[in-house]
């Protein structure tokens, strides 16, 4: 059991039972009884070797000293490794003796059994007890260090005063006669006095004060925790082997059963959970009780976050919670500690702030669970009887993952894993068909808007622009190429010669044209006929430039020509037929729907 | 240990305690006053069981510790560990719930019969929004506290009704008590401050002399 943790580690190298005589006596050999607190001298020679390593101690380490002498810390000697035995200079020296007799009185009543007969051999209990532990030890050397930021005046009274106390407090608890609450209202007084005591230093502002309760507050309880947590005199440790016996009992209380919103087999919030009940542990290893109290606020924040998601949580979600906290936990020494906070913390701490609420809270969860009863939890006196009594275990805490043991946590998380996963997975294969039809209901869609655009602007697709060349045969041109002339083949034409086949082919082209063009044709026939000679047989294009050549050649060639020439440009008859004649042949393409550029227009609205 | 009213650095602490039973709005009631919110996504604090507002009245800092409690029926037992040595109780109830302000009623007479009269009570009805479906009559709730000393309010957290009017004046009394227990208190100074028992001495190096060694 923890509680009797100390004590019994403290009878683990008791006492022995039988030690020769040559241990008794002095180590200097003067013949008489030496004494293991005087480090096995006896008195006389001690006393010399005390002073003797005063003045070697004074000799090689100056400063420190020097520096005490005017420091607030005069009295207060800094703790030395193996200063057990070593008395203090002054008057700290005569509070050490002290306070060493009365521990060794109090020894005596205590373990009178253990005693032998001869006076001042205590077992090596006594010695044990002398030592400053770990933690008085810096619990002193913060205050000091605290102390050294203070004006001096203030330091000197305030140490002396605390020091004072904590001497008188221990003799005081030491001799057993106060009950817990006495010692409790002797603190508290302490530090009311000590309160008013420090009004009178003008020279200190408000926050050093506050800090320097603080510390005193923390100073006097660690210095003196062994004593004053879990007095003999109360039954507290009874209380404490109580508690836990009965949470060991409640431990098939599962979170719905007590109306709690933790979710354990979500592993975030088991992780949560595991470290505010760490804290909670924790607390018991913390000696003042503002850090017992830091404890408890830090769990209790840890709480609200494993609760808390949307909306600030409320008493009425976080007490249970708390409950299944402590109820998880089963912190040890609960009873002690939260007691050890009631008596020794300064009054405001538990009315006014944060750690007094969550404090309260927990003496609530504590009281709660000691108290409970088949009622507060809503089953039948047999249901509860049953499973105190471990013969069943209610299904939901089987579920909940209460009891089971950590394998089975694991594979019930695992599934639970499992399980969301599953589902995620059929949420994907769901939102894939969704995915899919879409795609095929857009495909749709597009498919059906090209359909009705090209019905509504249907695209002809044609052949490829080609350049014009009349007098190539193209391959592809061979129905288009039937309704061209037959090809021009160079003529020698002989002056009399009525008409060359070249006019004659214009001739019967010209059958083909509209009547009133055609009744134009013997004009045209005469130019040609005319200029047939002047040309040498040479034409073989039939267009326009040709033909403005051949006009401009033939008015440069003969005066005697030159008044039917102008006729003929002047009407113009002839080239505009010869124009139209050629247009006929050259492959006809709408011109509404192509740009200049060749491409297809949009749809004009 | 005397309940002290307040700190020594001029400013006022008082420790308010809510009671009443689940779902009567007690956390919304406090929210709203505290961080003026009802139902909203964006709470700065992750918890409303315990809060604490300060106001300046009359010239006086004062802090509120408002302690909020489980309203669950059973953890009705643990009522004395929340409200010991509060100032003051806001006791809260439906008004469309008879059988919260029958609760309310219990929870005054067992704060009356645990703090006696030094507590300040408030009796709230709370949700009066709804009052077509009102249960409880505001009449008989005006009654019955001031049978007991209390004061009546009657507060909506939803249309933020009524409760700058009860953090206010309740503060107000619990100043004007404090101001008499100040001047009972000052009076008991006079003649025993102390506790006899505690020597105390001021000069450390009084117990100069040592008897050995």
């Amino acid at each position: 059991m923890e509680s009797g943790g100390s004590r019994s580690s403290r009878s683990g190298h008791g006492p022995k039972l039988h030690i020769p005589q040559s241990d008794l006596i002095c180590k200097t050999g003067c013949g008489f009884f030496g004494n293991i607190a005087w480090q096995g001298y006896c008195s006389k020679c001690y006393k010399e070797y005390f002073l003797q390593r005063q003045q070697h101690q004074a000799a090689f380490v100056p400063s420190p000293v020097e520096r005490s002498q005017s420091d607030a810390s005069t009295f207060f000697n800094k703790p030395e490794s193996h200063s057990s035995t070593l008395p203090r200079h002054g008057f700290s020296r005569f509070e050490e003796k002290k306070r060493h007799n009365q521990e060794m009185r109090t020894t005596a009543v205590k373990s009178l059994f253990r005693k032998t007969p001869t006076k001042g051999l205590g077992s090596p209990k006594s010695k044990d007890k002398r030592a400053l532990s770990p933690e008085s030890h810096s619990a002193i050397i913060e205050l000091d260090q605290f102390l050294q930021t203070l004006p001096q005046n203030a330091a000197h009274h305030a140490y002396s005063f605390l020091r004072m106390q904590a001497q008188k407090l221990d003799g005081l608890v030491s001799s057993g006669v106060l009950t817990p609450l006495e010692i409790s209202d002797r603190v508290h007084n302490i530090y009311q006095v000590f309160d008013e005591k420090l009004k009178t230093h003008s020279d200190m502002t408000n926050s050093s004060m506050e800090s320097l309760l603080d510390h005193s507050e923390r100073y006097l309880t660690r210095l003196l925790y062994k004593k004053l947590f879990c007095p003999h005199t109360c039954d507290d440790e009874e209380r404490d082997l109580a508690v836990q016996k009965r949470i060991r009992s409640l431990n098939w209380i599962s979170a719905p059963l007590l109306d709690c919103r933790i979710n354990e087999l979500d592993s975030k919030v088991r992780d949560i959970l595991e470290k505010a009940i760490t804290h909670l542990i924790e607390m018991d290893g913390q000696r003042a009780p503002q850090d017992k109290l830091a404890s408890i606020i830090n769990c209790s924040k840890l709480v609200f976050e494993m609760l808390g998601f949307s909306q600030p949580v409320s008493a009425d979600d976080f007490l249970p919670a708390l409950i299944y906290v402590v109820l998880r936990a089963n912190p040890p020494r609960i009873h002690s500690n939260l007691n050890f906070i009631t008596r020794f913390a300064a009054p405001g701490r538990l009315l006014q702030g944060e750690g007094g609420y969550y404090f309260t809270n927990l003496c609530c969860a504590v009281s709660f669970l000691e108290n409970l009863t088949s009622d507060s939890l809503g089953l039948s006196s047999e249901e509860f009887d049953r499973y105190m009594s471990g013969k069943s275990i209610p299904f939901a805490s089987l579920q909940a993952g209460v009891m089971v043991s950590e394998g089975l946590r694991l594979m019930y998380q695992n599934m639970s894993t499992l399980s969301e996963l599953k589902h995620k997975q059929t949420n994907l294969q769901q939102q894939i068909l969704e995915l899919k039809s879409d795609m095929e209901i857009f495909n749709e869609c597009v498919g059906k808007e090209v359909v009705e655009c090209l019905q509504q602007f249907p695209v002809q697709i044609r052949g490829k622009r080609a350049p014009i060349k009349p007098d190539e045969v193209q391959p592809n041109e061979s129905d288009t190429l039937k309704l061209l002339p037959p090809p021009l083949l160079p003529h020698k034409i002989s002056a009399e010669s009525a008409l060359p086949p070249l006019v004659d082919s214009i001739s019967s082209n010209l059958e083909h044209l509209v009547p009133d063009v055609a009744a134009a044709a013997p004009v045209g026939r005469r130019v040609v006929a005319a200029t047939d000679n002047l040309l040498d047989g040479s034409i073989q294009e039939l267009d326009l430039l040709a033909l403005n050549e051949l006009s401009i050649s033939c008015s440069s060639s003969g005066e005697p020509n030159t008044l039917l020439l102008e006729t003929t440009t002047d009407d113009d008859p002839f080239s505009s037929l010869s124009l139209t004649v050629q247009g006929r042949i050259i492959p006809c393409i709408p011109c509404e729907n192509i740009s200049p550029t060749g491409q297809q227009l949009p749809p004009s609205n | 240990m005397s309940r002290n009213f307040g700190s020594n650095l001029g400013q006022l602490h008082f420790k308010i305690v809510l009671l009443g039973e689940g779902c009567v709005g007690k956390t919304s009631l406090v929210l709203r006053y505290v961080e003026d919110k009802f139902h909203e996504k964006h709470f700065s604090t992750i918890q409303a069981s315990f809060l604490t507002k300060k106001i300046n009245l009359e010239g006086q800092r004062v802090t509120l510790a408002i302690w909020d409690t489980a309203g669950q029926e059973r953890f009705h037992a643990l009522g004395p560990i929340y409200y010991r040595d509060s100032h003051a109780a806001i006791l809260v109830y439906d008004i469309t719930d008879q059988d919260s302000f029958v609760k309310v009623q219990n929870w005054v007479k067992e704060l009356r019969r645990i703090l006696g009269d030094k507590v300040v009570l408030a009796i709230v009805g709370n949700k009066i929004d709804l009052d077509k479906e009102r249960n409880v009559p505001a009449e008989e709730a005006l009654e019955y506290s001031k049978s007991v000393g209390a004061t009546h309010y009657q507060t909506s957290a939803k249309t933020n009704r009524g409760i700058e009017e009860l953090f206010l004046d309740l503060t107000q009394q619990l100043l004007r008590m404090a101001e008499s227990q100040n001047e009972l208190n000052s009076s008991i100074n006079l003649t025993s401050n102390r506790n006899p028992e505690v020597v105390i001495v001021d000069d450390s190096l009084a117990p100069k002399k040592s008897c050995c060694g």
